[in-house]
């Protein structure tokens, strides 16, 4: 459970605050994995199929870990730094697939990072499930990352931004195209109104980038 | 609901890790903190000053009767630490290459090792390590062999060669005669069976670590020793010689975390001079530690070992009472050495 800066208690320690304590005491970083394991974990199980997720899962905490030396430390909130590992790994995961695929002279059975038949089959769940996960995977990667980051893991177009590496404005145009073609394809009516990214903290003011 | 609802709902209602998928992810990380932890920290092992630091049983058993010296006694910690570091060895476990025994096959295993015994004469007592070779043969119907022998034996602590020779240096025969104990298992006897686990019954429960331990635990309670002390010793001989598929260790490994009292005691170097990790459970006067390999869940060593000095036994705290170094397993077809 992420608690915002006004509900933390004076005794408990932000993310960077765990994470510079694990550089000289490693047990620190454990309060990492108990405090974001699980959401990481259904964000990757939101994307692939079932055999694959508990490594995944597993190696994002693992390399988060090994990398912790170079957080940045004014990010009290490290949900961004390793959602953005996660991505990463997801889309190593498809370039790996692929590459054993072509290997066998296949190429259809993965659609990118994105495994929309063991998803369907493993959620079992009803028919919109299945609707937004055919919606899902006829997007570009890039923009179902953004897209999965903002509407499916909360994250703030500045948390994308960091998560991904790529600039705020290239958030927005990539969101924007996304929820539009989704919408398309799930059958929603009405125009879509781009909205104002509203931050976790109001009291910060996103700055819009050049679309 | 927009989109960005049904988004949401969509990632929120993909399934959760189960608690064994959090526990191994934990013990995998764990791993790595406790690995991180001790790097740089300075490694306090017990080093006997005569047995050489190598792998080799001959380099070993070359300490012939020689006084041991500067033992340093280990301290365990029971912390929620040691049922992740035994989580993530039960799933490396998982990871091995199976290999399921043929009719006519046998799994081999070589160890070294020695325990302790005392001699009286005239008044004086004197204690030392009986040193042992042994080799097993173990077929998955129970056929198979034991040969093991008696090797030369080595005083305990420096008090007791002087105790010896006050006694007149008697034979020291009475201890060890470099016997050798050789018992074939073939279907028409009795099977091989280790610590009363005969290997079909392993096989059956390898896929059931609850059972399993509910018949390590029955096996445990049977004799006069502590729970948590007998049943690590169980496993540690399972782990050690029998035929275990990667199932079956991964399931021994998965009953040592629930071991009542079981200890951390950390990165060690066994006295073959390789590293692995410790854990503990302690009986009394003395604490067993099991030692193995993090990276590949190979059972390295056994070793016993005073926690505190005692009437009966004139050696400092730390001191090693008995010990197994297992030096190598392979599958064979012949009941002579592979």
């Amino acid at each position: 459970m992420i608690l915002s800066r006004s509900e933390r208690g004076p005794t408990t320690r932000t993310d960077a605050e765990l994470i510079a304590a694990s550089k000289s005491d490693p047990e620190r970083f454990g309060d990492i994995f108990d405090r974001h394991f699980d959401a990481i974990y259904r964000y990757v199980a939101s994307r692939l199929g079932a055999t694959l997720v508990d490594d995944l899962a597993s190696e994002v905490f693992s390399i988060a870990f090994r990398r912790r030396a170079s957080y940045r430390l004014d990010r009290d909130d490290a949900r961004p730094w390793l959602y953005g590992i996660a991505t990463n790994l997801l889309h190593r995961q498809y370039r790996t697939e692929q590459r054993r695929l072509q290997a066998y002279g296949r190429t259809d059975l993965v659609t990118e990072e994105f495994d929309v038949a063991a998803i369907v089959e493993r959620v079992d769940a009803g028919a919109q499930q299945a609707r937004v996960a055919a919606a899902l995977a006829t997007l570009a990667p890039g923009d179902r990352d953004v897209l999965l980051l903002f509407a499916g893991a909360d994250q703030s177009y500045q948390d994308i931004a960091d998560a991904l590496g790529i600039p705020i404005g290239t958030v927005r145009s990539r969101l924007n195209r996304a929820r539009r073609t989704v919408r398309s394809r799930l059958g929603l009516s009405g125009e879509y109104h781009d909205e104002r990214d509203v931050s976790r903290n109001p009291q910060e003011e996103v700055v819009d980038g050049r679309t | 609901m927009d989109e960005r609802e049904m988004i949401h709902d969509f990632v929120a209602t993909a399934s959760g890790p189960s608690a064994s998928s959090r526990n191994a992810a934990r013990a995998a990380l764990q791993t790595q903190i406790v690995h991180e932890s001790e790097k740089g920290t300075r490694r306090r092992s017990f080093h006997w000053k005569l047995l050489l630091p190598t792998a080799s049983a001959a380099a070993i058993l070359a300490a012939g009767s020689i006084v041991v010296a500067g033992p340093l006694l280990r301290r365990g910690q029971q912390t929620p630490a040691v049922a992740a570091i035994l989580h993530s060895a039960s799933r490396v476990a998982s990871l091995r290459p199976a290999h399921y025994l043929q009719p006519g096959e046998y799994a081999y295993t070589k160890s070294v090792g020695a325990y302790f015994d005392q001699q009286d004469r005239q008044g004086h007592t004197w204690g030392a390590l009986v040193q042992t070779t042994r080799e097993i043969w173990i077929g998955a119907d129970g056929t198979g062999r034991i040969r093991q022998r008696s090797e030369t034996p080595v005083f305990l602590a420096p008090g007791d060669r002087a105790r010896w020779e006050q006694a007149g240096t008697p034979p020291i025969t009475e201890l060890s005669t470099g016997e050798t104990y050789d018992r074939r298992f073939t279907r028409l006897g009795p099977p091989l069976e280790l610590d009363g686990f005969h290997q079909g019954e392993l096989l059956r429960l390898a896929n059931n670590p609850d059972a399993l331990r509910d018949a390590i635990r029955a096996a445990a309670e049977k004799t006069q020793n502590p729970l948590g002390y007998e049943m690590l010793t169980i496993v540690g001989d399972l782990l050690g010689e029998s035929v275990a598929p990667p199932q079956l260790r991964a399931s021994l490994y998965q009953v040592a975390a629930d071991i009542p009292g079981i200890e951390l005691v950390g990165t060690v170097t066994d006295r073959g001079g390789r590293r692995g990790t410790a854990v503990s459970a302690s009986r009394g006067d003395t604490r067993l530690e099991l030692i193995f390999d993090p990276r590949t869940s190979v059972l390295l060593a056994k070793e016993e070992a005073l926690l505190h000095r005692i009437p009966d036994i004139a050696a400092p705290a730390g001191t090693v009472l008995a010990y197994t170094l297992y030096l190598n397993s392979s599958i064979t077809r012949s009941l002579s050495a592979p």
